[in-house]
């Protein structure tokens, strides 16, 4: 359902950053490590949509997305990839419903108050759906964030290293929660993270290299 | 959800500085819409006013007090000028109908004027209650003044000298209201009107005695001391009741005869609107005569006829106004300046709070592309920012210049006068609130470009 293929980044024509081949199936669950500076940012922000590739091909479910004119690939981005941003970017001058709820607008799917109810009382946050992003806790800021990539029902999760900042307890518990939430909606899940803790839960992991006689 | 929440939802968070941007365009905004009622309706006011009337025909001065006293009653006349030369102008083969006004009263400073049933015809003033003046000191009054001074028909009072409510009260003579007009938004409203001859009897001498007293009480034409004309010999009462002229003497005892045989103290003579026109009055004066010509030849030959031949001078209203708006254009143009410098320093704010809010906002903007959010969302979102700040401007603007035009219309006699009003609305506005929008969408372009441009990855990558 994910295929990359031959791709490489180029940035300022001389920093190439060359991505690994990734093929995955409805369903799969896929870890990519790598120490800071070996692609890791890169190909998640190929993977999500939002950088074009020098080369090469992203297909998501059979789309090409990069063939794409920009404004088709808007649409596509909203409602077929949702990603959990390591700084979370919530918009603070919205509350969690509206946070959540402007992901259905921006993707132009019908707004629907009780799927978000139902998800944010799965993910223990029902509580804080009028609170605005300031009042809460960076686990909870961080589950609106989970709530807001899931919403629309996507194909491909992507989570960029979301345990960094968590202890042992945490890291686990945002693990489960969004293989659970991947699994609950058939998507495909790719967490890119460099936190050793991950590792073990999952099969398919995909290691980084630096790249040979580049400075990150 | 919609961009409307969304833009709302950033100027909440920064309530403050919207909050000032908004009231810094409303400030700008209010100062044109003042503008822009002042003179539409005094121009407006002038214009209705002098509908109809080619020129007015008084006492030599300047022509711009001749047309200001004579169809807008604000300024004092020019002088007096005498019937008898009057009389002869009415005639002339240029003339199609004239219309005399005797000026020199007031109560509590609403103008008396004499003249006759053609002054509120050609106002189209209609009567409200009670009838027009047939004897003399019997007036029919404007409705602001009814209105004002809650007077009715069958109430009298007594009138003062001069055009401000301070000067000497004629109370030997009662004026009797028996009629009240409609209102017809002319100067018609803000007057007390009158036969001729009742200005006349205000200012005879009482027959019986004390002219010490009424030495210095002087007449109509008096109050002008500047002006100086060779024919004011009747009224000169300085040397008491000895009159040099015996027209004069006639008139004076018809008119005590009269009020005599009848008992009636409230009524003088009947009187018609040529009775005035008599013989009798050669020697008495009416201030101004308001002309309307018989073709539009009249206009080249008219006035310089009475400019050359005659003591009196001829105005025509509309080059007077043209010229007085002209005049006026100069100061309300200086305003107007200091008005779009405000508007220009609010589209500066209104641009460097949008840019600002651009800089803290860029994740969000990133975010928003990342959720699926066209470019073209983006850039209507800051367009729309922009747009409800300076909509909001507009509006308070709009709503604060007219409770300033309402405020100055009650506040100063001079604009009512002109009876300036802050709940009349006029086409212009519609194009000061365009110019809102215009500003909304001048101030937020360059922001709302900067949104449009947002590159998702290298923003967020940067986080």
């Amino acid at each position: 359902m994910l295929v990359l293929k031959n791709a490489h980044h180029t940035y300022d024509a001389r920093t190439t950053v060359k991505l690994p081949e990734l093929h995955t199936d409805k369903g799969d669950h896929l870890l990519i490590t790598g120490l800071s500076g070996s692609g890791k940012s890169t190909l998640l922000h190929v993977l999500a949509g939002v950088l074009r590739p020098t080369r090469g091909t992203l297909t998501i479910n059979g789309t090409d997305l990069y063939k794409m004119s920009e404004s088709q690939r808007d649409r596509f981005r909203g409602r077929n990839i949702g990603v959990i941003y390591q700084q979370l970017h919530l918009i603070d001058t919205l509350s969690v419903e509206v946070n959540i709820r402007i992901a259905q607008y921006m993707a132009g799917i019908p707004e629907d108050l009780n799927r978000i109810r139902d998800l944010c009382s799965e993910l223990g946050i029902g509580e804080k759906m009028r609170s605005y992003p300031g009042q809460l806790s960076q686990g909870q800021k961080q589950r609106v964030s989970i709530a807001r990539a899931v919403v629309n029902e996507p194909a491909l999760l992507l989570a960029d290293e979301p345990t960094s900042s968590l202890d042992d307890l945490r890291s686990e518990d945002v693990v489960g929660l969004l293989k659970k939430m991947a699994e609950k909606t058939g998507a495909t899940l790719v967490i890119s993270t460099h936190d050793s803790r991950v590792k073990r839960h999952f099969d398919n992991v995909v290691d980084l290299e630096l790249p040979v006689g580049e400075v990150a | 959800m919609n961009l409307l929440k969304l833009s709302f939802s950033y100027l909440r968070r920064r309530a403050l500085n919207t909050l000032l941007n908004i009231l810094l365009l409303s400030f700008g905004i209010a100062t044109i819409v003042v503008l822009l009622l002042l003179s539409y309706q005094l121009e407006d006011n002038l214009y209705k006013n002098a509908e109809g009337i080619d020129a007015v025909v008084g006492a030599k001065g300047s022509p711009v007090q001749l047309i200001l006293s004579g169809i807008f009653h604000i300024d004092a006349p020019t002088g007096n000028i005498n019937l008898k030369e009057a009389r002869e102008l009415m005639n002339h083969r240029l003339v199609a109908s004239a219309i005399p006004q005797a000026l020199g009263d007031n109560y509590r400073g609403y103008r008396i004027v004499g003249t006759t049933t053609a002054y509120p015809e050609r106002y189209s003033a209609e009567l409200a209650e009670g009838t027009l003046w047939d004897h003399e000191f019997e007036v029919v009054l404007g409705s602001d003044v009814a209105r004002a001074e809650g007077l009715q028909v069958g109430d009298t009072f007594v009138s003062s000298h001069g055009f401000s409510a301070s000067g000497h009260t004629h109370d030997e003579h009662d004026l009797h209201v028996v009629g009240i007009f409609e209102t017809t938004g002319t100067v018609i409203d803000r007057l007390i009107l009158t036969g001729v001859e009742t200005m006349w009897g205000i200012h005879e001498p009482h027959d019986d005695h004390d002219h010490d007293h009424d030495h210095d009480h002087d007449h109509h034409h008096d109050h002008e001391d500047s002006h100086s004309h060779d024919h004011d010999h009747n009224h000169d009462h300085d040397h008491g009741h000895d009159h040099d002229h015996g027209s004069n003497e006639i008139a004076h005892a018809g008119y005590t005869e009269s009020r005599h045989l009848g008992h009636n103290h409230s009524r003088g003579r009947d009187i018609t609107d040529e009775s005035f026109l008599s013989e009798e009055y050669d020697d008495e004066q009416i201030t101004i005569m308001l002309i309307q010509y018989r073709n539009p030849l009249a206009a080249a030959q008219f006035p310089r006829f009475v400019n050359e031949n005659t003591a009196m001078q001829a105005a025509a209203p509309a080059v007077e106004i043209t010229r007085l708006l002209n005049l006026l254009g100069v100061g309300l143009d200086a305003i107007q300046i200091f008005a779009y410098i405000l508007i220009l320093a609010s589209v500066l704010g209104i641009f460097i709070a949008l840019l600002n809010s651009m800089k803290e906002r860029k994740y969000d903007l990133a975010i928003m592309r990342s959720l699926g959010g066209s470019r073209s969302k983006l850039f209507m979102n800051v367009i729309l920012e922009g747009l409800l700040i300076s909509l909001a401007g507009g509006l308070l603007g709009m709503l604060l210049g007219h409770a300033a035009v309402e405020g100055i219309g009650l506040l100063f006699e001079e604009a009512q006068q002109f009876a300036m009003s802050g709940r009349v609305f006029i086409p212009g506005e519609g194009r000061v609130l365009l110019l809102a929008a215009g500003i909304g969408i001048i101030s937020s372009v360059i922001p709302a470009i900067q949104a449009y441009r947002t590159d998702i990855a290298e923003t967020l990558s940067k986080a």
